[in-house]
């Protein structure tokens, strides 16, 4: 979007929507739906994917998407345009990063390396081999470069997962569509593509949770837009304010 | 130079621009395969597809709208599978699934029929819940997705009955599991009479 608004009307945006639809096909594929997934159960997932989806997956991965990456980056990295739009403005100082305490790649821009899947790994990322970007600068050129250098470890870490992906069953316990949770509470986060996407659960034993708050990373990080809007032309604003790359659904909060 | 970048950029837009026009060509004769080649790897020019005409691929666990499975008896009656146990009731997020359960009108005992099967289909959110958790393969996922109406869609049992062979239609590898599976459970029943 952040394209869009820096007057790259709607081309780059459309050539990314395009690698998105042959994604989704395969989520189509495998779980359903392309949207609303469904996929994941308690202790495991639903069903196998079927060897066709893998197929695909192996052609995007290890053909496609590097071409394409590649392509995006010739198509914007080095105009002039849009490197003089981007270098220098919207400067938000490691401090006050930590301050308002955003995450993501507006944090790694300004060069504090903060990575949840290092900090507190979750998952099976502790197996995976990748390096976390940094930069220095703290301005929208170098979250950009942030943005792009994370897409392509994206695939270094899906390269790694597809060589050894395991045969067996995709669900550990017998399927239950609920599950009686002990009297507690939780808090559990990944990174996300804009930052740290937490939630915080707190149960009283019963099927369903008795509180239930979900931190999103855009709601935290577009609290910083003042700080850096202030003393930059008004022109500038809609790039800082692309650039800190809100979703509305994660604003409603 | 100044400018160089710039220039590279708008080479890869050229480049798309031309090749919407020389693949529009490439595919004139046969632009129904175009869809194919449109999922792949390789696909390149338009992406966009002309829709009632061509259609994507649909996949075998795509999901909309839940309907009941019967299969049918010789003289053509419809034996349906659902036992109104109400597990689908249960597991349904939304609630969306009303089961009125059925008596003998001679003895007054519950029998394993449904009287009446609802479903609000304006509720429904697709999630195939119901159609994981049914524990005879009574219920499952439709695959048409036109379902715009001009009315709201409170969908009865009538509405919902759907053949057995329908089903092996949309979903051939799913029902030869499961027939498997049965197939197994029944040779296992026999053995131990």
């Amino acid at each position: 979007m952040l394209w869009n608004d820096l007057g790259a009307y709607f081309n780059p945006a459309l050539y990314a929507v395009e690698e998105r639809e042959l994604m989704l096909d395969i989520f189509e594929a495998v779980s359903g739906s392309r949207m609303m997934c469904n996929y994941h159960r308690f202790g495991g997932v639903v069903r196998d994917i079927d060897p066709a989806s893998m197929q695909k997956i192996k052609d995007l991965v290890f053909d496609r998407l590097p071409r394409k990456i590649e392509e995006f980056e010739r198509l914007l990295s080095e105009n002039e345009i849009f490197v003089s739009r981007m270098k220098g403005i919207g400067y938000l100082s490691p401090a006050d990063c930590l301050a308002y305490s955003v995450t993501g790649p507006t944090l790694r821009a300004a060069g504090i390396p903060y990575d949840i899947r290092r900090a507190e790994p979750y998952g099976i990322y502790d197996r995976f081999e990748f390096d976390i970007p940094l930069k220095h600068n703290s301005d929208l050129m170098d979250r950009y470069l942030v943005r792009i250098e994370e897409i392509k470890q994206s695939m270094r870490i899906l390269r790694q997962a597809l060589k050894d992906i395991p045969e067996g069953p995709v669900l550990a316990n017998k399927p239950t569509y609920q599950i009686k949770v002990p009297a507690g509470e939780a808090y559990g986060r990944v990174e996300g593509p804009k930052g740290e996407l937490g939630y915080y659960i707190i149960s009283n034993g019963k099927g369903n949770p008795y509180r239930y708050h979900i931190r999103t990373p855009s709601f935290v990080n577009i609290t910083s837009v003042e700080k850096m809007c202030v003393g930059t032309k008004i022109a500038d604003f809609v790039t800082i304010l692309g650039m800190v790359d809100i979703v509305l659904g994660e604003l409603d909060r | 130079m100044y400018g160089l970048g710039l220039l590279k950029g708008l080479s890869v837009t050229l480049n798309r621009f031309v090749e919407s026009y020389t693949e529009d060509v490439r595919w004139l004769i046969k632009r129904y395969a175009k869809v194919e080649f449109r999922s792949s790897k390789d696909a390149r020019g338009t992406f966009t597809i002309e829709y009632p005409e061509q259609q994507v691929i649909m996949a075998e666990e795509f999901r909309v709208n839940p309907f009941l499975v019967y299969d049918e008896g010789e003289n053509g009656e419809k034996n349906i599978r659902c036992t109104s146990c109400g597990i689908c009731a249960k597991a349904c997020p939304p609630q969306c699934i009303w089961i009125v359960r059925s008596n003998d009108p001679a003895t007054g005992r519950p029998v394993p029929q449904p009287a009446e099967f609802y479903i609000d289909t304006d509720i429904c959110m697709n999630c195939g819940m119901c159609a994981e958790y049914c524990p005879f393969d009574a219920i499952k996922m439709d695959h048409d997705f036109e379902v715009a109406s001009y009315t709201r869609s409170l969908k009865n049992k009538e509405q919902l009955m759907k053949p057995a062979t329908y089903y092996k239609s949309i979903r051939p590898l799913n029902f030869a599991r499961e027939e498997a599976a049965r197939a197994e459970k029944a040779a296992a029943k026999a053995a131990k009479a």
